[in-house]
């Protein structure tokens, strides 16, 4: 048996030392940058469906080639920004693209002084697969470009990784085998409204 | 009380309390630990026409400026620095989904010491009105003093789900205080 101010003390002390174990766990974390770009999408979705409804293509398929693209520079033209393009061999077309085409996607890879950009999960690995959602270059271009980084995963292990792993629309299929997140998109395809799902 | 009980009552409380202290401070919206060094920054707009009123009205002229409303302090310079700055531009930058960005481009650790935002125009030059532009214009000098997205709040530029918002509200202003 145990006094009743031992008791309190020592949940006093136990609640303490919790919270503060968590603060330096979450703090920790925190800590570690992740990336160094943040954009502001022309679209956010709040629904898978939304997401598949809205691109103009999804498709699974490899990364096989990338070569320098255009070099874009501000108004006053001391800032510059380079494009990349990266070919994709389509395994599986599930919207807007067939199986075995190949699309060329533009996004912005560099900066002055050559740092990376990694807003849209940075560079594609060559010889890996992902599920991405795209749309067409709006000035009419034969290119596509990833719509935002809730529509890019990696393929690993048979499961996809979402770039945005915090965001709830992309947690949806985060995760998930290949198999089921074909499903996923087929069946928020096959549904009328764009927020089904 | 039994000792095994109290065990029992401590050992629940110790997880409980280990998971509201992490849920607590993940819920800051933090950009992960990016921060510059103090409060003084330098501020260079390298924006033109409009886009030069824009960024200067959302980052240090307006009352809802993220200088006027917060503790940061931004220190106009005459050229783009990569010393304790942010630097600001606008431009055709091509249709890539994007209407602004914000980059980290040199650090030392966690701390800042070039931040660089830039307005799309291909996107904004159409379609969009101005309140869009200036919601766009304080997110991506927002994120540059270490603040991520908020998808909570309606009332700030912050959100990145929608364009309407073009100030900063009560919790930005205290997160970036307690940061500087």
């Amino acid at each position: 048996m145990m006094s009743r101010k031992f008791f309190w003390t020592g949940t006093l002390t136990v609640a303490a030392a919790g919270l503060l174990t968590g603060a330096l766990i979450a703090d920790h974390l925190l800590h570690r940058p992740v990336r160094t770009t943040r954009a502001a999408w022309k679209e956010v979705y709040k629904a898978p469906g939304e997401l598949v409804h809205r691109v103009d293509a999804i498709v699974l398929a490899t990364a096989v080639d990338v070569q320098p693209g255009r070099i874009a520079t501000s108004d006053n033209e001391e800032d510059v920004l380079r494009f990349q393009l990266v070919s994709f061999d389509v395994l599986r077309g599930l919207k807007g693209v067939d199986d075995g085409e190949r699309i060329t996607l533009e996004r912005a890879v560099a900066s002055n002084g050559g740092i990376l950009l990694d807003f849209d999960g940075g560079d594609f690995e060559m010889g890996q697969h992902y599920l991405l959602f795209l749309k067409r270059q709006e000035d009419g271009s034969p290119y596509f470009y990833q719509v935002n980084d809730q529509g890019r995963f990696r393929i690993a292990n048979d499961r996809l990784v979402a770039v945005a792993r915090d965001d709830k629309v992309a947690a949806h299929f985060d995760q998930r085998t290949v198999r089921e997140a074909l499903a996923l998109v087929r069946t928020n395809l096959r549904a009328q409204s764009p927020r089904v799902q | 009380m039994s000792l095994r009980r109290v065990l029992v009552v401590w050992g629940s409380l110790l997880v409980l309390t280990i998971t509201l202290g992490a849920g607590a401070a993940f819920a800051t919206h933090r950009w992960d630990c990016w921060a510059y060094g103090d409060y003084l920054i330098n501020w260079y707009n390298g924006a033109s026409g409009t886009y030069h009123y824009i960024f200067e009205e959302e980052a240090r002229t307006d009352a809802d400026s993220w200088h006027n409303y917060t503790d940061i302090e931004l220190v106009p310079i005459n050229s783009p620095s990569q010393y304790d700055s942010i630097n600001a531009f606008n431009g055709y930058y091509g249709f890539n989904g994007w209407l602004g960005l914000a980059e980290i481009i040199y650090y030392f650790g966690c701390t800042v010491t070039e931040g660089r935002a830039r307005l799309n125009q291909s996107y904004l030059e159409s379609g969009y009105s101005r309140t869009n532009k200036e919601h766009v214009a304080c997110q991506e000098v927002g994120h540059l003093f270490g603040l991520d997205h908020n998808h909570d709040s309606s009332n700030t530029c912050m959100n990145d789900t929608i364009l309407t918002a073009p100030q900063p509200d009560s919790h930005d202003q205290e997160l970036i205080n307690s940061i500087y």
